[in-house]
C-alpha cells in the first residue's frame, strides 16, 4: 500500500498519523491522571498507541517506539501527579475524592485518612505533604507534561524541559521519602498495607531514574530548534 | 520496510547505536511502568470502592462509614453535599480527636528570645549565679 505513495505523501500521511495518535494519548493520559475518569481515559490512550502501532505496520517512518513510550510514561506520570494531588488541594470536600483519598489513605498511605480534613486547608492533615503538594502540582509536574508533549512533538525544548524536570524529579522523590518515612507512624501504622504496598504501589512512578538514561544517550539533532 | 531494516542490521558494528542494550533495558522498563501507571490509574478508584462496599452501599454511605473508620468514632458523619460557601470549617463541626491521635498542628514552642545581644549579658548573670564557693 506505502508503495503507492510518494516520499513526500508518506512523510504526510505519517505526520498527520502521528499527530492525531498524540492528541488521542493526550486526552487518554489526561483522563487516566484525573484517577475518577480514569476508566474513561483508557481507551483513548491504547487507540493512540495503536494507532502509532499500525502506522509502523503500515511501513511509514514514525519515531521510535521507545521514544513514543518514554514521552507516554513521562505524560500519563506527570498528569497522574498533578491531577492526583491537585484533587487533594482544591477537591478535598467533593464526595468522591473523600471517598477515594480515605479509601486509598487506609490501603498504603495513613497520611491520607489520618485526621483528613482537619486543618483549615483540608485533605491531608499529615506534616509536611501539603507543601510537596504545593510545590509539585504548581511546579514540576504540569511543567513534566508540558516538557513530554513538547518531547512527543520531537521539540528541542522538550527535550530539554525533559532533563531539568527529570532532575527535579529525582529531587523531588529524595525529599518526599524523607518526609514521608519522618513520619512514618502517622503514615504506616494501622492500615491494610504500610509501607511494602506503599512502594509496590508507587515504584512505578519513578520515571525519572528511568528516563535519565536514555535522554543523555540519544541525538538531540533529532529534535528541531523552533 | 522489512526488508530496510533487515538491510539496516548488516550495517558495520560502529555505526549502530552503541547504547543498544542499554535502550533495550530501558524499553522494558519504560512499558512495564507505563502499563502499571495506566492501569493503576484507571482501576484504582473502582477498586476503592468496590472494596468499601460499591454498589450495595451509596457512595454517602461508603464516605460516612469511611468518617467513622478514619477518626475512629461512631458519631463522626460525612456531611454530604459539603457546602460551598456557609464556610464553617469541617474541624469545627465535631469535636477534635487531638487527644486520641495528637495534635494536627504542633505547639508553639514558647522560646524566651533574647534581644540583640541580651545573650552576653545572660550569661554573664548566669555565670554570676554559678560561681564555686571561694571557700
Amino acid at each position: 500500500m506505502s508503495t503507492s505513495l510518494t516520499y513526500d505523501e508518506m512523510l504526510e500521511r505519517s505526520a498527520g498519523i502521528q499527530k492525531r495518535a498524540d492528541v488521542y494519548i493526550l486526552v487518554g493520559g489526561g483522563l487516566i491522571g484525573t484517577t475518577v475518569f480514569g476508566l474513561l481515559g483508557l481507551p483513548f490512550f491504547l487507540y493512540g498507541l495503536w494507532q502509532i502501532k499500525r502506522a509502523e505496520d503500515e511501513g511509514l517512518p514514525i519515531r521510535p517506539f521507545l521514544m513514543t513510550f518514554v514521552g507516554a510514561l513521562v505524560l500519563v506520570d506527570g498528569f497522574l501527579n498533578t491531577l492526583g494531588t491537585m484533587i487533594d488541594v482544591f477537591a478535598n470536600h467533593s464526595l468522591i475524592i473523600r471517598v477515594f483519598e480515605m479509601g486509598w489513605g487506609l490501603f498504603v498511605d495513613g497520611g491520607y485518612a489520618w485526621q483528613f480534613n482537619s486543618i483549615w486547608y483540608g485533605g491531608t492533615s499529615v506534616p509536611g505533604e501539603k507543601a510537596w503538594e504545593i510545590a509539585n502540582v504548581f511546579v514540576l509536574f504540569p511543567m513534566r507534561v508540558v516538557a513530554a508533549w513538547g518531547f512527543l512533538q520531537m521539540k528541542r525544548w522538550g527535550y530539554q524541559w525533559m532533563i531539568i524536570s527529570s532532575w527535579m524529579g529525582v529531587y523531588a522523590w529524595v525529599g518526599y521519602c524523607f518526609n514521608m518515612t519522618t513520619y512514618w507512624e502517622v503514615r504506616f501504622s494501622d492500615i491494610a498495607w504500610p509501607v511494602y504496598g506503599w512502594w509496590i504501589y508507587n515504584i512505578w512512578y519513578i520515571t525519572p531514574f528511568i528516563v535519565l538514561p536514555y535522554l543523555y544517550t540519544i541525538n538531540r539533532e533529532m529534535f528541531t530548534d523552533d | 520496510m522489512r526488508r530496510a531494516r533487515s538491510e539496516r542490521s548488516k550495517l558495520p558494528a560502529e555505526s549502530e547505536n552503541p547504547y543498544r542494550r542499554m535502550h533495550r533495558a530501558i524499553y522494558y522498563l519504560v512499558v512495564t511502568c507505563l502499563f502499571v501507571q495506566v492501569i493503576e490509574g484507571s482501576l484504582i478508584v473502582p477498586f476503592v470502592l468496590v472494596y468499601f462496599g460499591f454498589p450495595q452501599l451509596s457512595l454517602v454511605e461508603i464516605c460516612d462509614e469511611m468518617y467513622k473508620i478514619v477518626y475512629v468514632d461512631d458519631s463522626r458523619k460525612c456531611e454530604y453535599p459539603a457546602p460551598l460557601f456557609r464556610y464553617e470549617p469541617e474541624p469545627w463541626l465535631a469535636p477534635s480527636r487531638e487527644e486520641l491521635f495528637g495534635p494536627v498542628t504542633p505547639p508553639a514552642p514558647g522560646f524566651d528570645m533574647p534581644g540583640f545581644r541580651e545573650v552576653i549579658e545572660r550569661r554573664q548573670a548566669r555565670e554570676a549565679r554559678t560561681v564555686p564557693d571561694p571557700s
